[in-house]
């Protein structure tokens, strides 16, 4: 009996995996298709002509490093400046509890609910009033500020989740804030910190609505405006913008499995610890 | 009103009297008009231009600019691919004062507003100096659809309109041993033949908002109106009026005639043509640009327009033949920034503008593509195009790609309920009209 | 913490939380108010128009698409909860069971669609629902079934469909959160139940649950607010269409801003849709309190 009921979860989760995977395997094979085949005979199956020149094409057509630059770039800065921001805060809010704390935290937890083209106009004037326009801060700072109530609702529970006798005991030896908080409750947050700049890299690297207004210039321009670009020509190959689309996926896939790996590494830790 | 009749009258009779350029040996690549008359030739910036940079466009600013910057040593472009087809990208610019030297405008309501807030430059007398208009054959008509209700022109243009056809596969047709149609009995039949087929008779790319509700248009254009919904949008009509409403039972007659494919609401515009390449679709709906795609993609001679209204009847199909769907003129174009970015004057931008303009219908006529400016060029075209290029001189009266419409919530309404038309929701023509009726229109 | 640590820490406390609150209310406080001040004007995106105090909100309620646009992003919402919270705690829970084999690979491989870019996902499912010969109709045809449907064209079938093309793509992500919570549980509960003879539903939901609770709180209030977020996906597969069969408040903005040049009249329905989602998040985060403090 228990045989058949693990067969059964074997049989739910490789099923539930292959429609996880075949979009990817789909996207991929449709990359070396030509429009033909993929609107008209062949839109499912493997190509039946392999035209490796779609991604000769893309690469020479699309201006793959600078846009790839500019991604990686904004994605770094804005990771960066989420984290440190974000678990700053949050200690706060989660340790000091008074109504002021409550404020902020239903605030900044609010900001998670803003439609995006609800504020872009007034966002866009005030980008400008601060001086950040032709430049990648027209976009990393928006977005770190956009990654910020997300941050903190995921650094919030865990914060909690943090016994208060680790730092009571530490501040009974007399140490401040800045110590404690750096060497006894940063170590702890790895796997949330390690979730976050997975959701973070991925909201940045796909998020196309702010840049197409903020980055006009074409040498600050990220992957998906470049895309679009490619993509928005009414005699568009879609087999090339696949290719482009496989080439601007690499990054993404690659830092997940190697991020993967660590999130499995830190759950483990912590679990040990418990 | 009375302008655009005048400007609708002026292209009648500017159309009438084109000469269709002589077909010559070989292209010859007319000389430049403008000399240094207006702008120096060390003038040294670099001008940011937004507007459509891809496909053919892209080939013919490439040759513009090439002209320029082998005429202006220090001159160089910034070029801003235009990504959208409802000004959002131009809105917010103009919204923080971020606008580029040169721009395309799209939406109606940013160009009204522009207008009115004196961002844009006017382009009076730098249009009058070069005699910019008399050097195409439709000059005038373009000119005239430019001139505001002020009498000033805030923005320059003069391209071949782009009117909008169904395009057939010649061959499917043939193997079905069916025809052209002429007329809307012909068309139905075809419809149904093809059907039986196993095809789908109309490639739809409904995934866009505006190819159902223009097929719409068509209709009331075949029915009496001549310029289809625009008379709705512009409020001299209601949608209730008869021969919308006759228009409607068209449209939904061939809808339940299954015309439409199941997945038409989710397809896209190269899919849909690609679909009446491989003979999996009878027709595809679109405008004259998609003559360039045809010679790109060497199918020139396979792929014929109908030249008939198909949805009109055959006592007056040759009546309604010249009303065209699509080819309006709009006021707005390329427009220059009253304060170019670019640190030259207005003027000097405009002068550029203006022969930037000139040298990429030049490039047009160069590549063996329909121009309408005046001189020898070579043209190479199918058989379909060809035909076009003859005929373009005959129509009377142009209307609006139901999404250059300036009404936004009437094209809205009209959208959504043409929605439901093409997806099978609606199969009674009362039901169309009811639906955009209770939008107020 | 104790209030006389806090007089000693306070500038700490503030330097931490400071950058936070700047960006923030630089770049989403001020626009937000900028955007429900906009809402009382008649505003064409570029020029302020006529004051009209209410008046874009009673045009949006008394409009033919809000109770449709309603209706279809409450039950989008639910349908994602359901879907992601359901599924993401299942395969949460099973696959941190060190009884199954590969868990770490189904964990990595349900995560992919989370990666992909939501216009290549958007095409692939718009494929596999397509009327005429769309996988799924294809599949029903093989397996003789008379059950193929014109998905995307149809009312209801058309609005599941998007919803579950959505919570098919975030699912992974939302999994690796209750994953991350599920883990922090101290295995010694689990163990301690096993003595007593629990069986694997009954830790599931006596000890699992309730104990990734604030996790799954958290999780609950992204897939709700999401819901009455829905833009992208539904705007690429149906455009709000047929007709208004899928619209939501958000396509609505979105048709006000860009269609209708209506400024003012997408800024009410931002400011409702922003409304709303706080209400929501106010509200579970009330009724669920107690899980607050489940550790100490």
């Amino acid at each position: 009996m228990k045989k058949i009921k693990r067969a059964i979860l074997y049989v739910v989760l490789i099923f539930y995996a292959v429609i996880s995977l075949y979009p990817l395997l789909w996207m991929f094979l449709y990359s070396f298709k030509d429009n033909n085949e993929i609107f008209v005979t062949n839109p499912f199956g493997l190509p039946k002509v392999w035209r490796f020149e779609n991604y000769v094409n893309a690469f020479t057509q699309f201006d793959v490093l600078t846009y790839f630059k500019n991604s990686m770039i904004v994605a770094a800065a804005t990771i960066f400046l989420v984290e440190l921001s974000a678990l700053l805060f949050c200690y706060v809010i989660a340790r000091v509890k008074n109504r002021l704390t409550g404020f902020l935290h239903f605030l900044v937890s609010s900001g998670m609910f803003i439609p995006i083209q609800a504020v872009m106009i007034p966002l866009v004037i005030t980008v400008r009033k601060f001086g950040f326009t032709n430049s990648l801060l027209s976009v990393i700072v928006p977005y770190t500020a956009l990654g910020l109530p997300f941050a903190c609702m995921l650094f919030y529970g865990f914060y909690l989740g943090i016994p208060v006798e680790l730092e009571e005991s530490a501040f009974m030896d007399g140490a401040n804030l800045g110590k404690i908080y750096f060497k006894i409750i940063l170590p702890q947050m790895k796997s949330p910190i390690v979730v976050l700049v997975i959701y973070q890299f991925m909201s940045c690297w796909n998020e196309f609505n702010l840049a197409l207004i903020m980055l006009t210039k074409n040498h600050l321009k990220t992957l998906p405006l470049g895309l679009v670009n490619f993509w928005t020509a009414y005699q568009a190959q879609w087999g090339e913008v696949g290719a482009a689309m496989i080439m601007a996926s690499i990054p993404i896939l690659v830092i997940y499995l190697f991020f993967s790996n660590q999130i499995t590494e830190s759950m483990a830790i912590s679990g040990m610890k418990n | 009103m009375k302008k655009r009749l005048l400007a609708v009258m002026m292209a009648g009779v500017m159309a009438l009297g084109t000469a269709l350029p002589v077909l010559a040996e070989e292209g010859t690549e007319p000389k430049d008009p403008f000399g240094y008359d207006y702008v120096s030739q060390d003038v040294d910036a670099d001008l940011t231009v937004y507007r459509y940079y891809a496909d053919s466009d892209k080939d013919n600013l490439d040759y513009a600019i090439r002209k320029m910057t082998e005429k202006y040593p220090n001159l160089s472009f910034t070029m801003e691919h235009r990504t959208d087809s409802d000004g959002v990208a131009l809105r917010t610019w103009a919204a923080v004062g971020e606008l580029p030297d040169i721009f395309e405008i799209n939406a109606s309501d940013v160009y009204q507003t522009l207008k009115e807030e004196g961002s844009l430059y006017v382009v009076d007398e730098e249009v009058e100096k070069t005699g910019f208009y008399d050097l195409f054959s439709n000059g005038a008509a373009a000119k005239e659809a430019r001139i505001s209700d002020d009498g000033h022109q805030y923005g320059f243009g003069c391209e071949v309109s782009n009117l909008g056809f169904l395009w057939y596969n010649k061959e499917t047709f043939e193997e079905l041993g069916i025809s052209e149609p002429t007329n809307y009995e012909e068309f139905k039949e075809t419809i149904t033949v093809l059907k039986e087929a196993g095809k789908v008779p109309v490639a739809l790319f409904a995934a866009e908002k505006w190819p159902a509700t223009s097929l719409y248009s068509l209709a009331c254009i075949a029915e009496g109106e001549p310029t289809g919904l625009d008379a709705v949008n512009d409020g001299n009509a209601a949608i209730t009026d008869e021969v919308f409403r006759k228009g409607a039972e068209k449209f939904v007659e061939i809808g339940n005639l299954g015309a439409f494919g199941k997945g038409a609401l989710s397809t896209n515009y190269q899919q849909a043509y690609e679909m009446m390449y491989s003979g999996e679709a009878g027709y595809f709906l679109s405008g004259a640009w998609f003559f360039l795609t045809l010679e790109a993609d060497g199918m020139g001679d396979k792929i014929d327009y109908c030249n008939y209204n198909v949805f009109a009847d055959e006592a007056v199909k040759e009546d309604v033949r010249w009303n065209a769907l699509g080819g309006y003129q709009t006021e707005a174009k390329y427009s220059v920034n009253v304060e170019p970015p670019c640190g030259l004057d207005p003027s000097t931008v405009a002068y550029l503008g203006l022969e930037m303009e000139y040298w990429t219908r030049v490039s047009a006529g160069v590549n063996g593509n329909m121009t309408t400016v005046i001189g020898d060029f070579d043209f190479q075209g199918g058989e379909g195009y060809a035909d076009y290029y003859e005929n373009y001189g005959n129509y009377q009266t142009f209307s609006n790609f139901t999404g250059d419409l300036s009404n936004g919530d009437f094209v809205v309404a009209a959208d959504n309920a043409c929605e439901m038309v093409v997806s099978g929701n609606y199969t009674d023509a009362q039901e169309l009209i009811d639906d955009i009726a209770a939008g107020g229109f | 913490m104790n209030s006389a640590l806090l007089k000693k820490n306070r500038k700490w406390l503030i330097l931490f939380a400071a950058p936070a609150v700047i960006i923030f209310g630089i770049i989403i406080i001020i626009p937000l108010f900028q955007t429900f001040y906009y809402s009382t004007f008649e505003w064409n995106g570029i020029k302020l128009g006529e004051f009209l105090g209410t008046g874009n909100y009673r045009k949006l309620f008394s409009s033919r698409e809000i109770n449709t646009s309603l209706i279809n992003s409450i039950v989008y919402a639910v349908f994602l909860v359901i879907y992601q919270v359901g599924l993401g705690t299942f395969f949460a829970f099973l696959l941190t069971q060190s009884k199954i084999r590969g868990a770490v690979f189904f964990r990595n491989v349900y995560f992919v669609p989370v990666l992909l870019s939501v216009s290549v996902v958007s095409q692939l499912w718009i494929w596999i629902y397509n009327g005429d010969y769309g996988l799924i109709n294809q599949l029903t045809k093989l397996l003789q079934i008379d059950w193929s449907q014109n998905w995307l064209n149809q009312k209801w079938t058309s609005l599941l469909a998007v919803a579950f093309v959505e919570s098919w793509k975030g699912m992974g992500y939302i999994m690796l959160i209750i994953y991350a919570g599920v883990r922090n549980i101290p295995e010694v509960y689990h163990e301690a139940a096993s003595i007593d003879g629990a069986s694997a539903v009954q830790k599931f939901f006596h000890i699992t649950v309730p104990l990734a609770a604030p996790t799954i709180r958290i999780t609950v209030v992204m897939c709700l607010t999401n819901g009455f977020r829905a833009f992208d996906t539904t705007y690429l597969m149906t455009g709000g269409g047929p007709g208004i069969y899928t619209y939501n408040l958000t396509i609505m903005m979105y048709q006000a801003m860009m269609g209708r040049n209506d400024y003012g009249y997408g800024s009410a329905i931002a400011a409702f849709i922003v409304v709303i989602c706080v209400g929501l998040m106010y509200v579970i985060n009330t009724l669920t309190k107690r899980y607050d403090k489940i550790y100490d």
